[in-house]
């Protein structure tokens, strides 16, 4: 449809103000002329202006102003009725107002100071006239970031009562708007504009487009690094190199361009028969001499740059046809690849050291699932070696674990599991696993508990066969045993035996001197001397191992000792305790003795104090030693290393033997040793409850 | 009246060299003799002696378990015991298990002559060098230890401790105490071995009853500081005691705004 007012877009606003003049000249026109010819249309007017204009205060004045054109305008056409052309004019502008406000492609809308709607002429897909009408604003219809221009616009057009454009987004309709607005005024101000609005949004967004690849090509440009080439096949002469050539092969860029050749002097000597070849086969391939070369296949090769530098590169080449589909040029580029190789070869060399540890150390690494559904994810491949079952076979069937944990064992390491899971503390579990020959191998699990992004309990473990270890410390706790029983022994034989005789040996000296009463002299020197060796049998007794351990166990036999320890070094011994009235098992109460012997000399022998702390105290699960003094202190790490301490290795190994640990702080508060016997051995103990 | 003597001794040489000299003595009558620990209880049904001298170390039962036994089923009988064992600890269990008197071996043979008649007199006698007031201080300490488990913390994990228990995380525990998040793990580690505890909860508990953590939250208008003024609350079984690692912390923890 030709549109007469179709230009009358924000390109021209004189235009559209002429319009609007015009708009005013229609009603008179309309108003004037009771032809029959505009009845249908001032009826339509009237049935889309009336009922769709909202029921504020500002429809009254505007129907008044029109009033008041109207009858000026009729006063005008008397005073000027022969003038038919004017009426021409008027009808004219008529039908073009009429196709301005039933475009159906530009909005026409009349607004209030406030931008309210007051009149549209049609409204968006979507959108109802009620919701305009009355009820919402011209803001309310565009994207915030034009309110503030809109404003401007707006304000322009009541306060200066001038023309204003603007273009504006409305996310409601998802289009971009032209929009034009004139005042329409009242004797002295502007009570409303009309805004004439245009969809533009395939031109504006085009712009955009344009613009956003004009970006994306300017930065390609500026940030690219590779060298680009293009060379000509015919004169073997160097079209276009990149300027980054220079930097990449050290080389200066003239050097190029005079001899396409020369890039070869900057490849490595080993490397550089090799791309000769390629070279010579590249051109070959362009006239179709050399099948060999593939276009596109990239090589690489090492760039020796004059300062010595080595450089990885990676260079591709392109043929590029002419009209007649003659290769006529080469294109080409060349990528530094020298941080991609270190870093792979970092990788691979990381990935070797790991695939090593996992899976060529006497150790099956493990991650699986505790929580339902239970499942194993990665077990390593020692798995066959030690238990005979491959690793798919182990993955496969996340119950195998516990089917081949030794039925004794079974339950507390379920307890164990469940501990981990609970408490999140590593553990380290030791048990039986029955290979599937049948073998039994003693373990030891080493689990601690790790969470994914996802909230998931894995379970990441090793488990070490430690048979052999085993072994080592089964033969260790049995010469602690063969050591104590013989100390044990000999102790009692000294006391009881020789202590017996010598006793013997006093009475039947004190019976002589009764007797006999010239040998009194004698005797008593005798009787002195018996009563010495007496208390030195009952101290070399008591100091291999003291009787007390075995007749009323270690409280006593402690309390004993620190008196004698008092006596001895003067250093007082603040001793507490709790829970550790019965008696414990014999190896725990020797244990915690000889630690607790071992202590107290190094005490007196380094620490420097009058006074030494010993805590002694049971849970129920296991006895707790402690031995604080608030000496100078020594280094732990050095002491352990250069092996004068070996009391304190000694220690640490009796308490290993029982599965126990020993801590070892040394600081400014002072010396703590702490010490944890478990008060039950836990390999091959049955387990007091059972997890399932 | 002369004292009717039961000799316990298994080594025969000491016994008969002992048994010549009881029998020398005019007002006692040695009514018999064994080695044997558990055959003790029979001759003394039999042969009612005032007195039992006793070594402790005997094949067969020990000798404190022969007192024990002796202690109950004839009363009237004394024991003397007659050892070996210079240590206080072996002088309080035979008393504590109902020996009257405690010889030593080595002492001469005029304090076992001493010990026995005042036994029979149905005194108490310990030869020298033992001494009455070292053995009543054995006896009178009893089995009571007084270990406080909180106080076998250093105070660093008081520290942690009290931090954990108030809720902090460990990386909180580590910045407000300026040390690392693993130091804080190995303290924690440490506290709960130390503690027996297992996990967060007994820890939360713990701290509980050691009255770290305020049992329930300060009353508004500020009377929870009378009611914490009253004692203790109830169930605790100790009295409060403001235990904060941090000294200068003043008053209870309990009952203070925090």
């Amino acid at each position: 449809m030709a549109c007469p007012s179709a230009d009358a877009g924000r390109e021209d606003a004189l235009d559209h103000d002429a319009i609007l003049k015009r708009i005013h000249a229609v009603e008179r026109g309309l108003a004037a002329t009771p032809a029959s010819q505009s009845d249908r249309s001032r009826r339509r007017s009237a049935a889309k202006v009336i009922p769709q204009a909202a029921p504020g205060v500002d429809l009254p004045a505007l129907l008044a102003e029109l009033q008041r054109i109207r009858s000026e305008v009729e006063r005008g056409r008397q005073e000027s009725e022969a003038d038919g052309r004017a009426l021409d004019d008027l009808r004219e502008s008529a039908g073009r107002w009429r196709s301005v406000i039933e475009n159906p492609h530009d909005f026409v809308v009349v607004i209030d100071r406030e931008g309210r709607y007051l009149f549209v002429n049609h409204t968006a897909t979507g959108i109802r006239m009620e919701d305009l009408i009355g009820t919402a604003t011209i803001y309310d219809y565009a994207a915030a970031e034009f309110h503030a221009e809109i404003g401007r616009a707006l304000a322009k057009v009541f306060e200066d009562g001038k023309p204003a454009a603007w273009e504006s987004f409305s996310p409601q309709v998802d289009a971009w708007f032209s929009c034009v607005a004139s005042p329409i005024q009242d004797a002295e101000q502007v009570v409303a504009a009309t805004v004439l609005a245009r969809d533009v949004s395939k031109r504006v967004r085009m712009e955009l487009d344009l613009r956003d690849s004009e970006e994306r090509f300017r930065q390609l440009a500026e940030h690219i690094e590779d060298v680009f080439y293009l060379l000509d096949v015919d004169s073997r002469r160097a079209l276009y190199v990149s300027p980054t050539f220079s930097d990449l092969y050290g080389l200066p860029m003239s050097h190029i361009y005079m001899n396409p050749m020369s890039w070869l002097d900057a490849v490595h000597p080993e490397d550089r028969e090799v791309q000769q070849e390629r070279f010579r086969e590249l051109f070959a391939a362009c006239v179709g001499a050399a099948e060999a070369y593939r276009f596109g296949e990239p090589h690489e090769y090492r760039v020796l740059r004059p300062d010595g530098s080595l450089r990885w590169v990676r260079a591709r080449n392109f043929p590029v046809q002419g009209p007649v589909g003659r290769i006529e040029r080469i294109a080409g580029i060349v990528t530094d690849i020298t941080g991609l190789r270190e870093a792979n070869q970092r990788l691979a060399e990381a990935e070797a050291k790991y695939r090593l540890l996992v899976e060529k150390l006497p150790v099956i690494s493990y991650i699986g699932r505790l929580d339902e559904p239970r499942t194993t994810l990665y077990v390593s491949p020692q798995i066959e070696s030690k238990l005979g079952y491959t690793q798919a076979e182990w993955t496969a069937d996340p119950g195998l674990w516990i089917e081949r944990i030794h039925p004794d064992d079974r339950d507390r390491v379920c307890d164990e599991k469940q501990r981990l899971r609970e408490s999140g503390k590593p553990t380290r579990t030791l048990y039986r696993l029955i290979a599937r020959d049948g073998t039994l191998i003693s373990c030891r699990d080493e689990a601690v508990l790790v969470h994914d992004e996802a909230g998931r309990q894995w379970v990441e473990g090793v488990i070490v066969d430690v048979s052999e270890a085993q072994e080592a410390r089964a033969l260790s706790a049995h010469l602690v045993a063969v050591q104590e029983s013989e100390r044990r022994r000999i102790a009692r034989e000294l006391h009881d035996d020789l202590g017996q005789m010598l006793t013997g040996l006093n009475f039947v000296l004190q019976m002589v001197a009764e007797t006999d009463g010239q040998a009194r002299g004698s005797v008593a020197e005798a009787r002195g001397l018996v009563g010495e060796l007496m208390n030195r049998v009952r101290e070399l007794s008591h100091e291999l191992r003291p009787s007390m351990l075995d007749d009323f166990g270690l409280l006593p036999t402690l309390n004993s000792m620190f008196a004698r320890y008092t006596k001895q070094t003067q250093v007082q011994v603040h001793f507490e305790h709790r829970g550790i009235d019965a008696r414990l098992a014999p190896e725990v109460e020797t244990t915690a003795y000889r630690v607790l012997q071992e202590a107290l000399t190094n005490v007196a022998r380094h620490a420097q104090v009058r006074e030494v702390r010993v805590q002694l105290w049971s849970d129920g699960a296991m006895l707790h030693l402690q031995i604080h003094d608030a000496g100078p202190g020594f280094d732990v790490a050095s002491t352990l290393g250069n092996g004068s301490g070996s009391g304190l290795l000694g220690m640490r190994e009796r308490v290993s033997l029982l599965d126990g640990e020993m801590t070892l702080q040394s600081d400014a508060e002072g010396t703590r040793i702490t010490v944890h016997l478990p008060l039950q051995r836990k390999l091959g103990a049955t387990a007091p409850e059972s997890a399932a | 009246v002369s004292i009717r003597i039961l000799l316990v001794e298994d080594h025969t040489m000491v016994r008969q060299t002992l048994r010549r000299f009881l029998e020398s003595q005019q007002d006692f009558q040695l009514v018999g003799e064994t080695g044997d620990g558990i055959e003790v209880l029979d001759l003394v049904e039999k042969h009612r002696p005032h007195v039992v001298v006793l070594d402790l170390m005997l094949p067969g039962l020990h000798g404190v378990e022969v007192i024990r036994r002796l202690k109950q089923r004839c009363p009237r009988t004394q024991t003397l015991v007659l050892s070996m064992h210079l240590d206080h600890e072996y002088v309080a269990r035979a008393l504590t298990s109902g020996a009257l008197g405690y010889v030593v071996k080595q002492a001469s043979i005029d304090h076992l002559l001493t010990g026995v008649r005042e036994v029979a007199a149905g005194r108490r006698y310990l030869s020298p060098p033992l001494s009455m007031e070292d053995v009543d201080l054995l006896i009178s300490r009893g089995q009571d230890g007084s270990l406080d488990p909180y106080d076998t913390l250093t105070k660093r994990e008081k520290e942690v401790l009290q931090l954990v228990a108030e809720g902090h995380t460990n990386a909180a525990v580590a910045a407000r105490l300026g040390i690392g998040e693993r130091t804080v793990e190995t303290h924690r580690a440490h506290i709960m071995s130390k503690l027996g505890l297992n996990n967060h909860a007994d820890l939360v508990r713990f701290a509980l009853e050691c009255n770290l953590l305020p049992r329930r939250p300060p009353a508004p208008d500020g009377s929870s500081g009378a009611k914490g003024s009253d004692g203790s609350p109830p169930g605790s079984g100790r009295a409060e005691r403001g235990r904060s690692p941090h000294r200068d912390d003043p008053g209870p923890r309990g009952t203070g705004p925090v």
